[in-house]
């Protein structure tokens, strides 16, 4: 043990302990100073060693002290992290996290609901430290579940761990982060888990200085920065990072993100685990991701997943759902989240008043639920509109400033200067015994059912759904229109006109109807693919012309391109289900690693291939070969005859490094344009039959060069 | 901005407690980072009364900054020289002090970051990119006062410094407030001179614990002066009184430069004097080790 002495010294010093001059070989001496506070801890390495001096003078000296034999490293690593993390306040803090998440969860139910997890379907592509790809499968929720794969994955993986789990809005990102944190802790005592909810505020900019503050305030005084992100190398503290996509905004500039993409790079050395949550965004399929992961992957392997979307079996059991069908209730109105774990748990009775009454659509019952509640609960004489009032003024704020959460301060000051009129009327009603003061008023609206405390101990809305929803009655009602004039179309962040999409999916069809007028007839200077989801999402039909449009993963189901014309259109990873298209409409456009299902190409008109290039699909029926079939043959003049046929194994070396020895991946317009003398057919051709013998994977538009691959070109 | 900077400042804090908790001076910190409308306030300010900031002259160096509040009148300056071990002083304003004339004394130190909190500031003013963090510098103000000064202080810069206007025929009104703050000054000067005095009551009684608490005023550990000890001081008057007389600056001072903490009790403190000035044999036997290696 002695000749490991200098590893011990440097343990100890990790947690910044000094070592007394007095130690010797045989017994070493650690001190440590926390305000007025100073101990002693005394090391031996074997029983027999008197340390019982070195005992008396630290005690004597002031310090308190602790003896310990320590037999080999591990039991001091243990003893170190056991005494700083796990039996501490802050441990059992952490531990009752995900207590305090489900019981929120309920908050919003009816009485006796229970919580549940609900599993999706999901992918995953691992990628090992040599950057190859080990694992590119699509699992089903009915075999797997993501939570028992990704436990498996940290219990698995040699050295350091990078998850990245991407969702769209409201497939379950931050139950799945929590039911992560839950897993750890119940399962392993001997790592702490940090879990963090990033939110935007208008306070912070830089995500490595949110990352330390978060430290900071998380971990007691004494516990410094470098202690934890120590044990974070080591992986005795994994990171979850829950709503990464949260600081991203529309005005971030790349070296916003590669700064964030490099910052939590830094932290994956030795056996770090890092989780991170993510809205499917463009930025983790952008060659700045692509560069930043591939000049680091050495360090460590990376695990994608994509959740997909739950079903409504997944949420509700049968008899619900036969109700629901028997009645014959518009399916679209409970496909989301919030709604579907509240019909899981009303009592029957009353799902089944809810769908026989028409009037009034299920999310106006469902609110109606929980304002009636709150007014019951915190003793609130407000009624509900007048509640909804309040919050769409706070919801105006935040898009005026940019900010999801901000501190309880902050909040109970808005609400307080913003509803000076509701606030004094409302205490009119209370009897003189109960009224509240303006104080204690806006201190229960701040703990209001439609808020939230995050992690970080601000105050935000509780979901993207509410906030969406306020996004979209403030701009229906005119209330932006109102208050900020010409200028209302600025004071809306896309991603935050982007909530108000998804919450929308399931407002009656007026109100849609309302929002898409309010988003086509002013100009917000949104990007082309908000104005496709707004066609998509409020109307289930195509709009306007689309030019340069980058659409990537989703289900697009029921939607006729016949009408619009797509000039310089990509589609990337979506799934066609019951589409038509009219060939003629598309110019210069592509369709990458799609899916289509059950569509169908009513009116058969010649393409040329360069406007309707079909690269790495999948059909179920006719489909891609009719459109192969109308191809005609004018443009193979105009392609360049190559000299030579394209091979598989020129295709695979592009997936290469320089060094022609570690896989790269690749986008696929790259690919292409390094291609470039060979036609898009002859490329198309080779990459299918390299799909087909698992050569090559595809994740939207960048693809993956696998480890059968590697083995075959290393052989040939 | 200010979450970012935040990081700074509690950085540049914990760094300055550190050091005072080692020799256990009483003190109380505060810190504050400037927020977006008072750096736009005080930016248009300097402009309006002729000295702008500009990227290349003269930059804001007050956006973080930190006071400290000694107990005592001696600790000022004792604080002032324990943090230029931690901190590069780039400038001060410190008042003299003048016969004649009663107004309040300034002890204000800018210091520079580190280069740790250099670093995290270039991060902010990248990523932010806004003017007013080109206006300002790698540097934090530093404050030191007596606590029985900070009340008046607080009220002089609320309510006088930011409207002069409002005082401008009132000088009657303004001469008594400066008489308060002169009475203040004579209170820091008898709160000192008391506990000298009750020190050296206790030093004439052989109270030892009593005179090292009242001569040293640090936060000291429950710990008795051990019999041994006081046995000593009770043979040798010399070393007493040279115990008693010797200068407390100099003796906090060096105890913040050991190399390790030092818990602050009763014997500690006589065995480190002992080591470092008064060489008296007997309580040298007694000292340990780690204290006869400190320096």
């Amino acid at each position: 043990m002695t000749d490991k002495l200098s590893l011990v010294d440097k343990l100890f010093e990790s947690y910044n302990y000094k070592i007394a001059k007095t130690s010797t070989k045989d017994v070493r001496i650690y001190t440590l100073q926390y305000g007025m506070y100073h101990a002693a801890e005394i090391l031996s390495f074997d029983e027999k060693t008197d340390v019982s001096k070195f005992k008396t003078e630290f005690s004597e000296l002031g310090y308190a002290t602790e003896i310990r034999v320590i037999k080999n490293l591990e039991e001091v690593e243990e003893y170190l992290f056991e005494g700083f993390f796990i039996k501490t306040p802050l441990g059992n803090e952490l531990r009752n996290r995900y207590k305090n998440f489900v019981k929120k969860q309920l908050l919003n139910l009816p009485e006796g609901s229970d919580y549940q997890y609900i599993n999706s379907d999901f992918d995953l592509l691992l990628q090992d430290n040599l950057g190859e790809v080990i694992e590119a499968k699509a699992y089903s929720s009915k075999d797997n579940s993501i939570i028992s794969k990704i436990k498996d994955l940290f219990i698995q993986t040699e050295g350091a761990l990078f998850i990245i789990i991407e969702a769209p809005a409201g497939f379950g990102k931050t139950c799945t982060a929590n039911e992560i944190l839950n897993s750890i802790t119940v399962e392993n005592s001997k790592i702490l888990p940090f879990f963090t909810e990033l939110s935007r505020n208008r306070e912070a900019r830089v995500f490595k200085h949110i990352l330390l503050n978060e430290i900071d305030d998380q971990f007691p005084n004494g516990i410094k920065q470098n202690v934890v992100l120590e044990q974070i190398h080591k992986g005795r503290i994994p990171l979850i990072i829950d709503g990464f996509d949260e600081l991203i905004t529309k005005e971030n500039n790349k070296e916003d993100v590669e700064s964030m993409l490099s910052t939590i790079v830094d932290l994956l050395q030795n056996e770090a685990k890092i989780v991170i949550t993510s809205r499917k965004t463009a930025i983790l399929n952008s060659e700045e991701f692509i560069e930043t992961v591939n000049s680091s992957i050495e360090n460590y392997s990376l695990a994608r997943f994509e959740i997909k979307e739950p079903t409504i079996e997944n949420w509700l059991h049968n008899e619900r759902l036969k109700l629901i069908v028997d009645n014959e209730f518009p399916i679209n109105q409970i496909s989301n989240p919030v709604l579907l774990s509240y019909l899981r748990n009303i009592p029957l009775e009353k799902l089944e008043e809810f769908l026989t009454k028409k009037e009034g659509t299920l999310i106006d019952k469902y609110f109606d639920y929980l304002l009636t509640r709150e007014r019951q609960r915190q003793n609130l004489k407000l009624d509900n509109q007048t509640q909804f009032r309040i919050f769409r003024k706070l919801n105006r704020f935040m898009s005026e400033y940019n900010f999801t959460a901000e501190t309880k301060e902050t909040i109970k000051d808005f609400i307080k200067a913003y509803n000076v009129k509701i606030i004094k009327e409302s205490l009119k009603d209370y009897q003189s015994e109960e009224k509240p003061s303006i104080e204690e008023l806006t201190e229960t609206l701040s703990n209001h059912v439609f808020l939230d405390r995050k992690t970080d101990g601000n105050i935000g809305f509780i979901n993207d759904f509410v906030f969406g929803f306020l996004i979209s009655e403030n701009l229906i009602f005119a209330k932006f229109q109102e208050h900020y004039k010409e200028n209302f179309t600025k004071v809306i962040p896309q991603d935050f006109a982007q909530k108000s999409l998804e919450a929308s999916k399931i407002q009656s069809p007026e109100n849609k109807n309302r929002l898409w007028q309010v988003y086509n007839g002013n100009n917000f200077e949104y990007d082309s693919v908000f104005y496709f989801d707004a066609d998509y999402f409020l109307k289930n039909e195509i709009k306007r012309d689309f030019n340069t449009l980058f659409l990537s993963d989703r289900t697009i189901k029921e939607l006729n391109f016949e009408n619009h014309t797509f000039e310089n259109c990509v589609f990337a990873g979506i799934t066609f289900e019951n589409c038509t298209f009219n060939t003629s409409c598309f110019k210069k456009s592509s369709f990458q690693n799609c899916k289509f299902y059950n569509c169908s190409l009513p009116n058969k008109t010649q393409i040329v291939y360069d406007d309707f290039a079909i690269y790495v699909c999948q059909d179920n029926n006719e489909f891609i070969q009719d459109i192969n079939s109308l191809y005609c043959k004018d443009s193979e003049i105009n392609e360049v005859k190559p000299i030579n046929q394209l091979t598989e194994q020129q295709v695979l070396l592009q997936f290469l490094q320089v060094d022609e020895k570690r896989p790269k991946p690749r986008k696929f317009s790259v690919i292409k344009q390094r291609l470039a003398e060979y036609s898009d057919k002859d490329i198309s051709n080779v990459i299918n039959s390299l799909i087909r013998k698992e050569y090559l994977h595809f994740k939207d538009d960048v693809g993956f060069i696998t480890k059968d691959a590697m083995n075959f070109l290393n052989h040939n | 901005m200010s979450r970012d900077l935040q990081l700074i400042e509690k950085d540049i804090c914990s760094k300055i407690c550190d050091r005072l908790d080692k020799v256990g001076l009483l003190y109380r910190i505060f810190s504050r980072v400037k927020d977006s409308n008072s750096i736009a306030e005080k930016i248009e300010r300097k402009k309006a009364e002729g000295e702008p900031y500009s990227k290349d002259g003269k930059k804001m160096q007050d956006i973080i900054g930190v006071r400290i509040v000694t107990y005592f009148h001696d600790d000022v300056n004792l604080v002032r020289e324990i943090l230029s071990d931690v901190y590069k002083c780039v400038d001060e304003e410190i008042d003299k002090v003048e016969p004649t004339v009663f107004k309040p004394k300034r002890t204000n130190i800018i210091c520079s970051f580190d280069e740790k909190q250099k670093g995290t500031f270039n991060e902010v003013a990248k990523v932010t990119n806004r003017e007013s963090l080109q206006l300002t510098d790698h540097t934090f103000e530093l404050q030191l006062r007596t606590i029985l000064s900070e009340g008046w202080h607080e009220i002089d810069h609320s309510l006088r410094y930011k409207s002069k206007d409002e005082w401008k025929n009132h000088s009657e009104k303004e001469r008594l407030l400066n008489g308060i703050y002169a009475n203040l000054e004579v209170n820091d000067l008898a709160m000192k001179s008391l506990f000298s005095e009750l020190a050296y009551q206790h030093f004439k009684e052989k109270n030892w614990e009593g005179m090292l608490r009242n001569r040293y005023r640090l936060k000291f550990q429950l710990f008795k002066l051990k019999e041994e000890l006081k046995h000593i001081l009770n043979e040798h008057p010399k070393v007493a009184k040279q115990l008693f007389k010797v200068d407390r600056h100099d003796v906090i001072s060096k105890l913040s430069k050991l190399e390790f903490s030092l818990p602050i009790n009763f014997n500690n403190m006589v065995y480190f004097i002992n080591h470092i000035e008064l060489k008296n044999e007997d309580i040298a036997n007694l000292t340990p080790d780690l204290i006869k290696n400190c320096l």
